[in-house]
């Protein structure tokens, strides 16, 4: 999978998940006050990548802190790399 | 009339939310899709017997012990009297295979010290499965007054991950766990906070209350009466209205609204998501909710014999096939798993036990349909149920061959159904396991809080600390607590 495929899968998910419109979704795009998600959507966003990627997450502090989709793009590719690495 | 809150649902988990609410002032309406409050608790009578359904022992009911402060604190504690079960034995392990007996005796010390007793290499073990079990319990919100965050479940180790580290006895692991059967989830799925916050509270004491289940049911009822709540019974809940994308009010099944600022669900995760508007949860929230695993339901067996075995006027029987047979709850066949028993007290003497009632697990969704399109029992449910009858049967006589009784009559899972107004009939509601993130007391929905046995943990006292988590969302956990440390 390109990098490209996976931001891809990651926005589409997220748009059909949480109702986003595909168009607001750049990447600087900041997930509550550009997409309207707030932390108890977190929660969700975290299954929603597992069952995407089929990877469990566990990484509670780095998810804490995701603030933009680049956020999200930049942890799945890298956890996708090292599993992959490690493989 | 305008309330402040509406509750949805009239379990143990409701009635506490609602009087939490109420003696604050706050205008409140419960509603509940029963004919009476508290369905699953009260129990039932035959024959002059009293058998209780959902309720029949709890941990923390000395005086000043958790549970009994939750009752101080919701002006219940004097309308409930709580009876010790037997000190040298208020549970009974007995195993088939390997033989093998354990007596729960009452308090941490005493459990303790039999534990070194029958297990006297283990004794290492032993002391640090108390000793984080405690920790467990002083971390969890509410058990303790100094917790705050619910723990990270998702994180935990499993009860088993736990035995494992500690010991490689069987014997032991299989007494550890035997308690497993009072939150329906597995060693293996169990978060090691959840099974502690549960068994917790039994290892120190193990009470009845006189009256069974009625009492507490009886009791909740008494207070919301004398606080002004206005309860609707045999009415549900159809729809949660909304207005400016808040709860504006409840549309009950006979067509009734109800208007309110605020509103606690705290039915089933599942029956939730019928009564809200599509639109509102996003579906990410919906799949989950609506995936959510269920704890295994039950088969039930009741009567009474001219002889019940000695020991069930004041404790209860864990019977088990084999030292495997906690892990076995969700069989879909009766014969491996656990088998509880516990004694039915005659109305007119109070405690002796005149009957018994025995649980058996078995997996959800084992039955066809009871009824037919035109309401008739169907016949292949009706002959399922004459196997299942036959096979309780077999399985008690396992453990207590002298058995015979006068009368006896069974409960499927659909009685679970029907009886507790749960979609799956499942003993305990969604499972609380690793691997699954079970909703919490905030939603994405101004004005709805979530509380009810699927958010913190099952059980009275897991019902009852929902509602605490629920409420402190609404006038701030900081005051509850407060308050809470005034009842001791
Ligand atoms: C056989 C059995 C034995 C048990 N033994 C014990 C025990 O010894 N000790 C112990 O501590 N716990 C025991 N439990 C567990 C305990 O009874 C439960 O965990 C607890 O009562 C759950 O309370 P709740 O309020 O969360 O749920 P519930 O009691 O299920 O409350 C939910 C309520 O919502 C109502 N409802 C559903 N849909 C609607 C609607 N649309 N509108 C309005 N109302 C609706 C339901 O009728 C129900 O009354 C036992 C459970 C079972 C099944």
């Amino acid at each position: 999978m390109t990098d490209q495929q996976i931001i891809e899968r990651i926005n589409t998910s997220l748009a059909e998940e949480f109702e986003l419109d595909l168009q607001d979704m750049t990447s600087e795009a900041n997930l509550f006050t550009d997409l309207g998600l707030d932390s108890l959507d977190l929660v969700d966003l975290v299954i929603v990548l597992e069952g995407a990627f089929g990877f469990k997450i566990r990484e509670q502090e780095t998810v804490r802190q995701i603030r933009t989709l680049e956020d999200i793009h930049r942890f799945v590719i890298d956890k996708k790399r090292s599993l992959e690495r490690t493989a | 009339m305008n309330y402040d809150f509406a509750v949805i649902g009239g379990g143990i988990a409701g009635l506490t939310a609602a009087l939490i609410l109420a003696r604050r002032g706050l205008r409140v309406a419960l509603v509940e899709k029963g004919e009476r409050t508290a369905t699953l608790v009260r129990g039932f009578e035959r024959r002059g017997l009293r058998f209780d359904t959902g309720f029949h022992y709890a941990g923390g009911l000395a005086p000043g012990d958790i549970l009994d402060r939750f009752c101080q604190y919701l002006g219940i504690a004097e309308k409930l009297s709580p009876q010790p079960l037997n000190a040298d034995a208020y549970d009974t392990l007995r195993c088939l295979q390997p033989e093998f007996e354990f007596r729960f005796p009452s308090g941490r010390e005493p459990l303790r010290q039999r534990l070194h007793a029958t297990f006297p290499r283990e004794g290492g073990a032993i002391d640090a499965y108390l000793l984080e079990i405690d920790r467990a319990v002083a971390a969890f919100p509410y058990m303790s007054l100094e917790a705050a965050q619910p723990p990270e479940l998702a994180e935990s180790p499993t009860l088993q991950q736990v035995l494992d580290r500690l010991t490689g006895d069987r014997r032991l692991q299989m007494v550890l766990s035997i308690h497993t059967f009072l939150h329906g989830v597995a060693p293996a799925q169990i978060p090691f906070p959840l099974h502690a916050m549960v068994v917790g509270p039994y290892y120190r004491t193990a009470h009845t209350l006189q009256g069974g289940g009625a009492s507490l049911a009886d009791a909740f009822d008494g207070e919301l009466a004398r606080l002004g709540v206005d309860t609707f019974c045999g009415e549900g809940v159809e729809a949660i209205l909304l207005a400016s994308d808040r709860v504006s009010g409840l549309r009950l099944t006979g067509g009734r609204t109800l208007a309110c600022n605020g509103c606690i669900a705290t039915l089933h995760p599942r029956q939730l998501l019928d009564l809200v508007p599509d639109p509102v949860f996003r579906p990410a929230y919906r799949r989950r909710l609506h995936s959510l695993e269920e704890t295994p339901s039950a088969c039930f067996r009741f009567g009474a014999g001219p002889e019940p075995p000695s020991g069930l006027g004041d404790g209860n029987f864990f019977l088990l096939p084999t030292v495997e047979a906690c892990s076995r709850l969700e069989e879909m066949d009766l014969a491996p798993g656990p088998l509880y028993v516990t004694g039915a007290p005659s109305i007119k003497s109070g405690c002796q036990p005149g009957g018994y009632l025995s649980i058996f697990p078995i997996g959800t969704r084992m039955l066809g349909p009871a009824r037919k399109g035109d309401g008739r029992r169907d016949a292949a449910y009706t002959l399922e149920k004459g196997r299942l009858e036959q096979k309780m049967r077999d399985k008690m006589l396992l453990f207590f061959p002298q058995w015979g009784d006068d009368w006896s009559e069974a409960a499927t899972p659909h009685t679970l159904c029907d009886y507790g107004h749960s979609p799956a009939g499942s003993l305990y509601g969604v499972k609380h396991r690793v691997g699954q993130t079970n909703p919490q007391a905030r939603t994405r929905l101004p004005g709805l809080w979530l509380a009810g046995q699927a958010t913190a943990a099952p059980g009275v006292l897991g019902a009852i600390i929902s509602a605490f988590l629920a409420c402190g969302e609404i006038v701030g956990h900081e005051k509850l607590r407060q308050e809470l440390q005034a009842c001791r």
